[in-house]
């Protein structure tokens, strides 16, 4: 559903581990953007409120919507970080509780 | 928005704000026609920047009118809210029924059951009961639930009337009924010179004239360069002070506290508000390290287990304090058919603002109820 509109700059890639399958992904994108681009079923997380499936809405910080669990740890706003070699990213399913 | 060049009005509304927003709605339905003026300002606006409490239990401890009025605005609350919903289609998050006040160590026990105590013996004298009560560590355990509650907690006081909404779509909805109603709710526009004709006010304003014969300033912190536009070389007094709140908001987490503990609530969508600071700082509105850090300090000792949980964001608003900490709602002096309002209690007051301050607005009598709140006082 997703293509990158333009090469990368470097051509390296990285590989990441999103729920268990094995991606490989242009360095230097944002870990909202490889979800998008490479995997199935694109979504981010389920919502706390209602359970419903959420993806990447705005890409630079505000929405929310992205948050995943990546390397650990919950909460994490997908569409600020950038992917690393060997990053292990988890599908938020509801919020994490108080009490990790 | 079209110039509004000398448009004539039955009431202009000075600040679109929860004061300006309830009393314009209520002003509507009387069948008036009403413009809004809600201008863009360079500080953070007091309702922008609400913790959304529906609050009585800790207002009017030295002064019954004040309690009694926010109590019966709370009870107000649901029935308002439930037109406001069914007319703007804008669920703004409303519970009742349930508010707390962690208190943290003995001291603090002490002074809160003192506070209770006085409310309860106001009540008394005059055949009454006061709807608050002191909760101990196991009774505050029992009502939060799951969730472990900290060993410094000593209790809380209680009401069963009080709780929370989500301020922003509460301001929302208000606006937009207003407008489906009729209102002109005019962005942007603010208000630089009031002048006086025959039978109106005139208002030069960055969008054109405006003409009124009734004006209601209900601009907060701005009403008092507004009472000054209506005598520049005497101007009325309007003792509003800005008082400096700061608050902190947190990542989303599982529902955990369904109902809020003054500086303490969850908000629907899981993140918590961590609040609230009360500090004289002039109109500056920055957020301070040391505040943060005691503000989660005392989150956490409430709730241990949140210390887990990040902080995303914080902020600080002013509130709009009079000198005595009581509303304002009064002719000015002088100037007859320019009122000016204001509180710092706007969410919690919003009920009665809208249906009973109107009528008054309007030319009927000055209910009893907001007799007390007159400039008069401060000129003892």
């Amino acid at each position: 559903m997703f293509k990158p509109f333009k090469p990368p700059a470097n051509g390296k890639e990285v590989t990441i581990d999103f729920e268990g399958t094995l991606l490989e992904v242009s360095q230097n994108i944002t870990v909202a953007a490889a979800v998008l681009g490479h995997a199935k079923k694109n979504f981010t997380r389920l919502s706390n409120v209602n359970s419903e499936k959420r993806a990447p809405c705005c890409f630079m910080g505000i929405c929310h919507e992205c948050l995943m669990e990546i390397d650990g740890i919950p909460n994490q706003q997908a569409c600020l970080i950038e992917v690393r070699e060997g990053m292990k990213i988890k599908r938020q399913l509801g919020h994490p509780g108080v009490e990790k | 928005m079209s110039s509004l060049h000398l448009k004539k009005y039955d009431v202009c509304v000075i600040g679109g704000g929860y004061m300006g927003s309830a009393v314009a709605l209520g002003l509507v339905n009387l069948g008036a026609r009403v413009l809004v003026a809600d201008k863009i300002s360079n500080i953070q606006k007091a309702s922008k920047a609400n913790f959304g409490l529906v609050w009585s239990q800790s207002k009017g401890i030295n002064h019954r009118p004040y309690s009694l009025w926010s109590q019966n605005a709370v009870r107000a609350t649901r029935d308002f809210v439930k037109s406001l919903e069914e007319e703007s289609t804008i669920d703004v998050e409303l519970r009742l029924g349930k508010g707390m006040i962690a208190c943290l160590g003995d001291k603090e026990l002490e002074e809160k059951t003192q506070v209770i105590k006085r409310l309860h013996r106001a009540a008394a004298s005059h055949g009454e009961e006061h709807p608050s009560q002191m909760l101990d560590h196991k009774e505050v355990q029992e009502l939060v639930g799951k969730i472990p509650l900290g060993e410094a907690v000593t209790g809380a006081s209680f009401s069963p009337i009080d709780g929370d909404l989500n301020p922003l779509l509460f301001l929302k909805a208000m606006r937009k009924v207003f407008q489906k109603k009729g209102g002109i709710f005019a962005h942007g526009c603010t208000v630089q010179a009031i002048e006086k004709n025959k039978e109106n006010f005139v208002l030069a304003t960055t969008q054109g004239k405006i003409e009124a014969p009734r004006i209601v300033m209900a601009a907060g912190h701005g009403n008092v360069d507004l009472a000054a536009m209506l005598d520049p070389n005497n101007p009325p007094e309007i003792p509003i002070v800005p008082e400096k709140g700061q608050l902190l908001v947190t990542e989303r987490v599982k529902p955990f506290l369904s109902f809020p503990m003054s500086g303490l609530r969850q908000t629907e969508c899981g993140t918590v508000m961590i609040g609230t600071t009360q500090e004289d700082t002039g109109f500056d509105v920055s957020t301070t390290v040391s505040v943060a850090a005691r503000l989660s300090n005392r989150a956490i000792q409430i709730f241990p287990s949140l210390s887990n949980t990040r902080i995303v964001r914080s902020w600080g608003g002013l509130r709009v304090l009079t000198s005595d900490g009581l509303p304002i709602y009064d002719e000015i002096k002088g100037h007859p058919n320019a009122f000016v309002l204001a509180t710092h209690s706007c969410v919690t007051l919003a009920s009665l603002h809208f249906s009973l301050l109107p009528p008054w607005i309007m030319g009927k009598e000055k209910p009893k109820e907001i007799q007390p709140f007159n400039l008069e006082r401060f000129h003892v």
